[in-house]
């Protein structure tokens, strides 16, 4: 069994926050755009940010400022780098693993690649 | 906001069109309605607007009987129908004609959305393409401040990015105050605006459910194998293997493609009774 596995669209709306301020997009202490603006950024009802918002609330990503907005923690980016890392370890290593034991590929197979992969990017 | 009770509509001494109808619809909801061709989810919305009158059963929108009329009531309903004929006037004069009647009417949205769908107010409506007249009605509903909106088929003739711009113009009308109601057979192009869905199936109501409470249940995955009998739902073939509907038994919310539900439910209606009630 091999599944594609997707998550829900405002998860993935909140991973794409939490990449952005990892990119330094948002600063910590820096207000993010409102919900509004974010949902017409990606066409979504705002309902589905606000789930977004409320789950990176609940992760110390951003923070609320009532009638304000929302606001990078100050240690957000580290938050939102941890987030990250649950979200790859939970999604998509297990579909990763799958691959690797149907392929029957190697350890040093991949570390060889991987090789490859990062020089690749220093060229 | 608009509540059904056990209404029915026929037109002369034909089946009826909607049998029995009950449901209600809160502001700050955007409700999807699909169903087949000829289902009756037009008649539902001249329900709604006061175009048409329920043979029996009672509809109330916003604390309004719609078959009395009243200013009141006009003055918060905007419908968008599928096809309809516009005045031989140039789109500014359409807005000084018609605005009036909208008192919430924001010109600055208007103004907005013409300019993001490329239409010039000195443009005349009689030299513009259905499209074009389109995008013209749909500036006005978005700019009418309208607490309730009804769009039949809304993306029906817009080109690519004109969809874009029409969810993201929707998206940015969207509040707790306002309903908007949108039928359509295009369900990608609307389908992240929804937060609720109501499906029609031989003139009645086969499922009216938030797409939260959906996606808690179902879920949809493309997969190089068919799963496990149990948790299938629904499958068919795509070039990658199976799309499938399944029963989400992980607890965790994944995608849910309503085009492939609204599928499965057209053949086995019964996922309803047996998976989502």
């Amino acid at each position: 069994m091999e599944f594609q596995t997707q998550t829900a669209i405002w998860m993935q709306i909140a991973q794409q926050i939490a990449t952005r301020i990892m990119s330094g997009e948002w600063a910590p202490g820096e207000r993010i755009p409102s919900v509004r603006e974010l949902a017409a950024e990606v066409q979504v009802n705002p309902n589905t940010v606000v789930r977004s918002v409320t789950f990176l609330q609940e992760a110390g990503i951003i923070i609320n400022q009532r009638g304000v907005g929302y606001f990078v923690a100050e240690d957000g980016v580290a938050k939102a780098r941890e987030m990250r890392k649950k979200a790859f370890s939970d999604e998509m290593l297990p579909v990763f693993f799958q691959t690797i034991d149907q392929l029957g590929i190697q350890w040093d197979e991949l570390k060889s690649w991987y090789h490859q992969y990062q020089n690749n990017l220093k060229q | 906001m608009i509540a059904i009770s056990g209404m029915s509509f026929r037109y002369k001494s034909r089946q009826p069109v909607l049998d029995n109808l009950t449901f209600n619809m809160e502001a700050g909801g955007v409700y999807g309605i699909l169903g087949a061709n000829g289902v009756g989810k037009t008649t539902l919305l001249h329900l709604i607007g006061g175009l048409l009158f329920p043979k029996s059963g009672q509809i109330s929108v916003d604390g309004h009987a719609p078959r009395y009329r009243s200013p009141a009531f006009l003055e918060q309903v905007f419908y968008v129908p599928v096809d309809f004929d516009l005045p031989s006037i140039k789109v500014g004069v359409y807005q000084k004609r018609y605005a009036p009647f909208y008192p919430k009417f924001n010109p600055e949205a208007w103004s907005n959305a013409l300019q993001t769908f490329g239409i010039q107010p000195d443009m005349r409506l009689q030299a513009l393409s259905f499209g074009q007249r389109k995008k013209v009605l749909l500036s006005f509903a978005l700019a009418s401040g309208c607490r309730i909106l009804l769009f039949d088929e809304p993306t029906d003739g817009l080109d690519i990015p004109s969809k874009d711009s029409f969810r993201r113009l929707l998206s940015a009308q969207i509040d707790e105050q306002r309903l908007a109601v949108i039928t359509t057979h295009h369900v990608h192009d609307v389908a992240m605006l929804l937060d609720q869905l109501i499906i029609l199936q031989e003139h009645r109501l086969l499922l009216q459910a938030s797409i939260a409470d959906l996606a808690e249940n179902i879920r949809t995955v493309t997969s190089t194998q068919l799963p496990p009998e149990k948790s299938l739902l629904y499958s068919e073939r795509v070039p990658g293997g199976y799309h499938c509907l399944l029963r989400n038994t992980e607890g965790q919310e994944g995608p849910l493609d309503l085009e492939l539900l609204f599928k499965a439910l057209q053949i086995s209606p019964e996922i309803v009774q047996n998976t989502l009630r």
